[in-house]
């Protein structure tokens, strides 16, 4: 039996990334691992302590982290929670397993790759293990809702989430196969009418909130 | 034509006095803002500026103001210590808030769907991000940073540009990064 801690590195406590480690955690602990979920947010807003995550991570095999997208990266509620940690003893993280799920909107790997490369860096600086990232687009096609009451993309997630289960319980890193389960490859061409119809259906949205786009950004 | 740096550095350093001697010779507007000075609360992902207050935090910080001067600025360095090969989060936490610069529509720019940028829907202008090495700084994180910023570069509609440097500790040496960061990528 494993001790995993999944910790929440999105911004609020019932959006998309709590909701993936939810479900990561009901597959775990099917296997019969001990696990435990905690929120990075509330290390900032003073409702757990720096003592107590540190303990929560030394008592731990195996951590994952999961973490929305802001401007290609981390949030800087997370940057800043993982700057206090690095000023934390190496021996609390050493040999320790990590692994880290990345999110957000659009659907190419690069857009949020570079979460994936902040984790990894983290592990190097505290000479831990690193088991790779998946990285998830498309995500507000979720709508937070449990992937299996959604759409194709919950689908293909939750499969993804169940290879990279088997294999980071193994002390395996996330394969390439299991991040091709849920790269959505839209061809060049049609990303035209998309743009078209996401637009459209962006306006006609603000439009049912009383938002009229036209009237703030002038470059419609 | 706007070029504005956006300091993200702890504490006292040489890159403000460097600054005012730069701007003092120099025929553009140029502006100089030390985030730590300011007052920006962290993004929470709410959705209050796409449905509440559009376009707007709906948080009462310093925000407004600095990111109005982000959305007119033709070229916008920011400089960061370089962490876990991307921004301080004293930076992240105004680059975070670029999302209210971006229209919620989309576009394709390069190959890929974007938001385009509020001002024109392409914008000509720059994203430098200057990265702070030091003697820890490891070789993945330099690579990251780079990623980082050129992805960022994509992301705003703009052309970004990675700039590495090793200490901003004395004011010439300062001032050589700052002439370098105005100028790259583009006329003077």
């Amino acid at each position: 039996m494993k001790k995993i801690l999944l910790l929440n590195g999105g911004t609020r406590k019932t959006g998309s990334s709590s909701m993936f480690l939810t479900e990561l955690k009901q597959i775990m602990e099917g296997k019969k691992h001990q696990v435990n979920i905690l929120h990075v947010i509330d290390e900032l807003d003073g409702k757990l302590t720096l003592e107590a995550l540190v303990e929560a991570i030394e008592e731990s095999d195996l951590i994952g982290i999961s973490c929305s997208c802001f401007v290609n990266t981390l949030a800087s509620p997370t940057i800043e929670c993982l700057e206090k940690l690095l000023e934390v003893e190496e021996g609390v993280f050493k040999n320790k397993q990590i692994f880290v799920i990345a999110h957000g909107g659009m659907p190419y790997l690069d857009v949020h790759e570079h979460i994936v490369k902040v984790i990894d860096c983290f592990a190097e600086k505290k000479k831990m293990i690193f088991l790779g990232g998946l990285i998830c687009g498309l995500t507000p096609l979720i709508n937070g809702k449990p992937l299996d009451e959604g759409n194709f993309v919950s689908k293909r997630i939750k499969k993804a989430f169940m290879q990279l289960s088997e294999e980071v319980l193994s002390g395996k890193s996330i394969s390439k196969a299991t991040q091709k389960q849920i790269f959505f490859k839209i061809p060049y061409l049609a990303q035209y009418p998309l743009a078209t119809f996401l637009t459209h259906t962006c306006i006609k949205d603000r439009l049912a909130h009383g938002i009229n786009l036209k009237d703030i950004y002038k470059n419609i | 034509m706007l070029n504005i740096i956006m300091d993200g550095t702890k504490g006292e350093n040489s890159l403000e006095a460097a600054f005012k001697e730069i701007a003092s010779e120099c025929k553009e507007e140029l502006a100089y803002f030390k985030l730590e000075d300011f007052h920006i609360t962290p993004c929470r992902n709410c959705g209050g500026c796409s449905y509440k207050t559009p376009g707007r935090c709906v948080f009462k910080d310093d925000t407004p103001q600095l990111i109005e001067v982000v959305r007119q600025a033709r070229r916008c360095v920011w400089i960061t210590p370089i962490t876990l090969g991307g921004y301080n989060s004293i930076t992240k936490r105004l680059v975070d808030k670029m999302v209210l610069i971006g229209v919620p529509t989309m576009i394709v720019y390069k190959g890929r769907l974007q938001h385009p940028n509020s001002i024109k829907e392409v914008s000509d202008g720059t994203y430098i991000g200057v990265g702070i090495v030091n003697k820890d700084t490891t070789e993945k994180e330099k690579e990251s940073f780079k990623f980082l910023i050129k992805e960022n570069g994509l992301i705003t509609c703009t052309t970004g540009y990675p700039l590495l440097v090793e200490g901003i500790e004395d004011k010439e040496k300062a001032k050589k990064v700052l002439l370098e960061a105005l100028t790259i990528g583009g006329e003077k």
